[in-house]
């Protein structure tokens, strides 16, 4: 070959690695076992991966037919039938899996990718076989699957069951407050202070205990229920559940700001408890003495990482993503929502601790409420796909964010009744 | 013209005793003086009205000018008496006031379109069940016209 002379470098074609030596290095050096037949279907090449694998020797192999080898552990029909379709017919990359007993090693389950080469020097043909031992893998999955499948159809039990109790468990209590209503009645003015007072505090529990039955009730109907996904138009949905906390807005002096906020991609019904349970919780917590200030802002995002690693949906296989504003239905990216007030907030370390079920910062005797508003709301964030988490500082309010699918323009309405906070009884 | 009101028979169907003598004290609270009958579910309430098994003796089983229907009660449920009442022409002009613990949106939708009059949802206390029957009174006793029964000429009611 002629050197390229000074000043021809650029016109020198780049230099192709070809020829025996590199390809047997490549052959030996493949973590996959890889065989390579002649046109005779006997084995030519076989690299230290396929003898370690399949615990055989260069002596008992080279030479050998492939099906003749391992006690016809490769003779199957499946086998024979690629390597005659690589022969006669279309000699392209081919894929298989096969299953058989080999001696020593067992029952596998193997990969073959297969295909045909011809060598233009000498003109024969080779068959190139690279296997892939998927039995572990194809293990592995069978059983991720099946603790799937125990897990769902644990998580149903349960949540039927806390659905049933809950559901039985109202209607004794309606008794006691019933009978407890009767009993004032006719004991009222005969009873002394304390014993009256005894009486408002058994009451008092009771109705605590009807009200957590409900929400309850209401958490595990939500859980259950499919998330029937059509377009909500998030800015109707805040006004709407405003109207319905007017009087709260109003006791609060509720100054809400609200940005102009998008369509999303879900049910109607438990985003709605989703808002409700956020404004009114920021109603709650305000500062004594002062009037309310509430925020509610959004922007598109389109990764974990613009989210700020708040989990953004995620899309699997076959579900259709469109270019955020885009036209058809399905899911056209996400958006970050933030529902931040100015009142009393919370010590961060509790951060995470808030959304658990029956978790609450305050005693009874300060703030009202069960504590599964938040783990409700974290529920319904994440059965559409979506995070939530808060920030918050003892004294400077606190911000709640989480992100939603948003719907394409062409999306429908999302149909679904509102849910309703009473549940039914005996 | 129609009958006379205090002889109007309020028939109530409810699985739950309680709830049918909580009515039973509601009503006579509520001044409603009224013949009370109950049954404990739609079954006995049908042989009520159709004036057969248990019932056939029709002394036992006064025509109702107002039913009191309860919905979750065992063997034939609240919708399904009230589809058969609607359903038969004897006593579809019967009143039908469902009074049930179950505020759920889908029932009470489902109630009217059955052809309910009226969905009542069972105040929790008894001083709330008293002020709902002495409206209840006082709507269908003193305001409303009530059908007058065809069959029920010569029936003591």
């Amino acid at each position: 070959m002629v050197p390229p002379s000074k000043g021809a470098k650029e016109k020198s074609p780049p230099v192709v690695p070809g020829g025996e030596e590199f390809a047997r290095a490549v052959i030996q050096t493949v973590h996959q076992p890889l065989l390579v037949l002649d046109a005779d279907l006997r084995i030519q090449t076989a690299n230290r991966a396929f003898f370690e694998t399949f615990q055989v020797k260069a002596p008992d192999t080279l030479g050998c037919r492939l099906t003749e080898l391992s006690d016809g552990a490769w003779d199957l029909p499946r086998i024979r039938g690629l390597l005659e379709e690589l022969l006669a017919g279309d000699p392209g990359l081919k894929s298989i899996e096969v299953t058989d007993r080999f001696p020593t090693i067992g029952l596998r389950i193997m990969r073959l990718n297969a295909q045909r080469i011809r060598r233009d020097e000498a003109g024969w043909d080779a068959i190139l076989i690279a296997i892939e031992d998927v039995t572990e893998e194809e293990r592995l999955l069978r059983e991720l699957h099946r603790h799937t499948r125990d897990l769902e159809r644990s998580n149903r039990e349960l949540e039927f069951f806390a659905h049933a109790a809950s559901h039985d468990l109202q209607e004794p209590l309606r008794k006691i407050l019933a009978f407890g209503d009767r009993l004032k009645g006719s004991l009222g003015p005969e009873l002394d202070e304390r014993s009256a007072d005894y009486m408002a505090r058994m009451f008092s529990a009771t109705r605590r205990m009807q009200q957590l039955i409900e929400e309850i009730l209401l958490y595990s109907r939500v859980s259950r229920e499919p998330i029937v996904p059509g377009a909500v138009a998030m800015g109707p949905l805040v006004r709407g559940v405003m109207g319905d906390l007017d009087v709260q807005l109003r006791e609060a002096e509720a100054k809400v700001d609200v940005a102009d906020l998008p369509r999303v991609r879900g049910s109607r019904g438990p985003i709605r408890y989703l808002i409700q349970n956020l404004l009114s919780n920021a109603l709650k917590f305000r500062k004594e003495g002062e009037p309310a200030r509430i925020r509610i802002t959004w922007r598109a995002v389109e990764t974990e990482a613009d989210a700020g690693g708040l989990a953004v949906p995620d899309l699997g296989p076959g579900r259709r993503v469109g270019e955020i504003g885009g036209e058809d239905p399905g899911i056209h990216g996400w958006g970050l929502f933030l529902v931040e007030d100015e009142g009393i907030g919370f010590d961060p370390q509790y951060a995470e601790r808030i959304f658990g079920m029956f978790e609450r910062l305050h005693g009874r005797g300060s703030y009202q409420g069960t504590g599964i508003g938040l783990a409700l709301c974290r529920r319904i964030v994440e059965r559409h796909g979506g995070g939530i988490r808060a920030e918050g500082r003892p004294g400077e309010g606190a911000a709640f964010e989480f992100t939603l699918p948003l719907a394409g323009k062409s999306e429908p309405e999302s149909e679904d009744e509102e849910q309703t906070s009473s549940e039914e009884g005996t | 013209m129609s009958p006379q009101k205090h002889t109007v028979v309020i028939l109530m169907a409810d699985d739950d005793p309680e709830d049918r003598a909580f009515a039973r004290e509601a009503l006579a609270e509520a001044r409603v003086t009224n013949d009370f009958r109950a049954v404990e579910d739609g079954e006995e309430l049908m042989d009520y009205l159709k004036r057969r098994g248990a019932y056939t003796d029709p002394a036992s089983s006064p025509r109702p000018g107002l039913i009191l229907l309860d919905l979750k009660m065992p063997r034939r449920n609240g919708f399904e008496a009230l589809e058969a009442i609607r359903a038969d022409r004897e006593l579809r002009n019967i009143p039908v006031v469902i009074l049930t613990t179950s505020g759920a949106d889908e029932d009470v939708v489902r109630g009217y379109q059955l052809g309910v009059n009226s969905y009542i949802r069972k105040p929790v206390t008894f001083d709330g069940l008293v002020e709902a029957m002495s409206g209840l009174g006082r709507y269908w006793f003193e305001i409303v016209e009530l059908p007058r029964d065809e069959g029920a000429a010569g029936e003591e009611a």
